[in-house]
């Protein structure tokens, strides 16, 4: 597992704004990208993680999960994958897959895809 | 009772003694002068009682017919009222000439009667039936006046009596006419009768004497007649006095009463004179009287009577002159005193006069400037006229400049919005380049290295879409400020329209009241030259009032100086009425 190598690196993130937060998903775990409006395809919004109400913004699709983010950007580079702390693990639904760092100075979580959609679903906050 | 019961024989009595006491002074004549013979004394005097009953009986019966009406009122047969008791005045008046006619007539129809029967008598001749008559004739007219005389006295005195019933003086002078002037006459004829009797009777006497002196001479002898002669006086003496003593007592009691019948009257009427000097007048003093005696006593009684009504009727006047006197002089005194007033009223009034004489003056000079304003107002308006609609024009310009502006706004707007629509459209062209870029970038990332290049050009794309979108909003931002702005345009137009609207109505109706007021200027410039000509004649006509009130003011203060006179003048009159009074007050007018 990518969480429980050390000092590990990830290409492809596709960075996710929700609120004033950030999440990370793996780029290959997204398989599309799409515009999303409230009352729009049904999608669990990433917001509601953050108890804050839904938005316009982008629906990221695969397969069967989608999540509705703020807004998103792809950082092709190739960034250092913090892992998860053992106290941490299982957080969040499972779908913590450790911690990135986009930008100096900045941590940002790398969540699964459809452990967080499944996670938000089921109104884990 | 009834003062006048038994007056009609209480009046005519005092002619039976009259006859009685003639009757009785020719049978002493006859007695003396031996005219009955011896043997027919008594025959004689049956005749003569017989004659002189009847004629008294006939006499009686005639002066009671004289004296109808007076004895209808004695015995109440008739009601005194004027009429009777004129009557009866008249008849007590008329009963002293009737009685003395009568009488005389009476006599001489007794004396022939007396004469012619005795002459019938056996034995007895003509001459001396003739002598008795003559006895009786001469003796009438002397019984006559005595009748008379003593009758008058009476007579008056019924009238009295009637008088006192309530004959009115008037009713009196009307009843008895003062138109018989008989006095010299009835006098001339009691003195003539007066003398006539005696002197007959004296020449019958002294005749007779002296033929039968001559015939006693002639049957005596020559020595013896000196004797006879020397006692023939005294033998005659004293059937002479007796005769002439009793003729004289007769004669005298005729002038006695015949003074009194004068004398009365006049005493009366001196008396009432001097009452009325004494100012004690009463009724109207009537005092009955003849001829001259009741014309003075008629006048008299007239004067008194108008005398007394003249005293109250200058009483009441004098009263009536007294308060209308007072009256006047409180009159005069509360005329004076509005006349003070008045002048003092009129003192103020023509000086206030004068004052609006000024007024109207400075008036009359305010109405010519303000006719020069109101030209000038009207001017004014009239340019103010021309501006209005000058305003009015310019509103109307204004209003579909403002139009045009709308309507050019509202064009802009539309444009704006297609603008936007197409920014729309490019917007979502961008959003939809975006979010291909950004599939396509992602499909770049996860290829790895192969797919890098793909993703740079991808993310370029992305980028610009992002520009392209970001411009969009610009745009779109702008759009809508536009669109702000166009809408506040549109709303400032859609103001302006509206308040070139309300302009152009303000514009209408001021150049509408501007018409008015011109009109009104028009008016008033005309009410204003009629006033100006109205105050300028008011000035003239104020300047003749204050002449006028001046004139009226000189005038009152005239009537006030003669109203002073008068009020002097009503004191005066006062006074004199006051004197007049007293003077008459004087005179006691029983009422």
């Amino acid at each position: 597992m990518i969480a429980a190598e050390p000092s590990a690196h990830i290409e492809g993130l596709v960075l996710c704004r929700v609120g004033d937060n950030h999440i990370a998903f793996p780029a290959a775990a997204v398989g599309s990208i799409d515009q999303w409006e409230p009352g729009g395809v049904p999608a669990p919004h990433a917001r509601a993680a953050f108890g804050l109400p839904a938005a316009p913004g982008k629906l990221l699709v695969r397969g069967g999960f989608s999540l509705v983010v703020d807004g998103l950007e792809i950082v092709a580079d190739r960034s250092t994958l913090l892992p998860v702390p053992s106290m941490l693990l299982g957080a969040v639904g499972g779908a913590l897959r450790g911690f990135v760092s986009p930008s100096a100075g900045a941590l940002v979580p790398l969540l699964g895809l459809a452990e967080f959609s499944s996670f938000v679903t089921r109104g884990g906050a | 009772m009834n003062p006048l019961k038994g007056m009609h024989r209480w009046v005519s009595l005092p002619s039976i003694w009259a006859g009685l006491i003639g009757v009785g002074l020719a049978v002493l004549y006859a007695a003396f002068t031996a005219e009955i013979r011896e043997g027919t004394r008594v025959q004689f005097a049956v005749i003569l009682g017989v004659v002189v009953v009847v004629a008294n009986l006939m006499g009686d019966s005639y002066e009671q017919s004289r004296l109808r009406t007076l004895k209808a009122l004695g015995f109440g047969l008739e009601k005194p009222t004027r009429d009777n008791l004129s009557k009866a005045l008249g008849e007590a008046s008329r009963i002293p000439d009737t009685v003395f006619w009568a009488s005389l007539a009476f006599w001489v129809v007794s004396s022939f009667s007396v004469g012619v029967i005795y002459s019938i008598l056996p034995g007895v001749g003509w001459a001396e039936g003739s002598r008795l008559a003559f006895i009786g004739l001469a003796l009438a007219p002397l019984v006559s006046v005595l009748a008379h005389l003593s009758v008058l006295r009476r007579a008056r005195a019924v009238m009295s009596r009637i008088i006192a019933q309530g004959v009115a003086t008037n009713d009196l002078v009307r009843a008895l006419p003062a138109d018989r002037n008989q006095l010299q006459r009835r006098v001339v004829l009691f003195v003539a009768v007066s003398a006539f009797t005696p002197l007959v009777l004296l020449c019958d006497l002294v005749a007779r004497w002296g033929f039968e002196l001559l015939a006693t001479m002639l049957k005596t002898d020559e020595a013896a007649q000196p004797q006879l002669l020397a006692q023939a006086p005294s033998d005659g003496l004293m059937p002479l006095v007796i005769i002439t003593g009793m003729t004289m007592v007769v004669v005298v009691a005729c002038g006695w009463l015949g003074g009194l019948s004068l004398g009365e009257p006049l005493r009366a009427i001196t008396a009432a004179t001097q009452r009325i000097a004494r100012g004690q007048l009463g009724k109207s003093t009537i005092v009955p009287a003849e001829d001259e005696l009741w014309g003075v006593a008629a006048a008299f009684a007239s004067m008194e009577h108008q005398l007394i009504t003249a005293l109250r009727q200058l009483k009441d006047a004098g009263s009536k002159i007294s308060s209308t006197t007072e009256e006047l002089i409180s009159s005069s005194l509360k005329h004076e005193s509005g006349a003070a007033d008045q002048t003092g009223a009129l003192s103020q009034t023509s000086a206030t006069t004068e004052e609006l004489a000024r007024s109207a003056k400075q008036i009359a000079q305010n109405a010519s400037d303000v006719s020069r304003l109101a030209q000038a107002m009207l001017d004014s308006a009239q340019h103010g006229k021309r501006s209005a609609g000058a305003f009015y024009a310019s509103i109307l310009r204004v209003r579909e400049g403002n139009q045009a502006i709308a309507d050019s706004v509202v064009r802009l707007n539309k444009r704006v919005q297609q603008v936007g629509r197409i920014v729309e459209f490019i917007d979502g062209i961008a959003d939809k380049s975006d979010l291909l870029a950004l599939n396509a970038e992602l499909e770049g990332t996860k290829a790895g290295d192969v797919g890098r290049g793909f993703s740079l050009v991808a993310a370029e794309m992305r980028r610009l879409s992002e520009s392209v979108m970001s411009s969009t909003r610009e745009i779109n931002r702008l759009i809508e400020e536009i669109r702000d702005a166009t809408n506040a345009a549109v709303m400032a137009t859609e103001a302006g329209v509206k308040a070139t609207d309300a302009g152009s109505g303000l514009a209408r109706q001021v150049t509408e009241s501007l018409d008015r007021i011109v009109d009104f200027a028009n008016q008033t410039t005309d009410a204003v030259k009629a006033i100006t000509l109205a105050t300028h004649q008011q000035q003239s006509g104020t300047d003749q009032l204050a002449a006028a009130m001046s004139d009226i003011l000189r005038s009152t203060q005239s009537a006030l100086g003669a109203t002073a006179q008068m009020s002097s003048a009503n004191t005066d009159l006062s006074n004199l009425s006051g004197e007049l009074q007293k003077t008459v007050s004087r005179f006691e007018v029983s009422s």
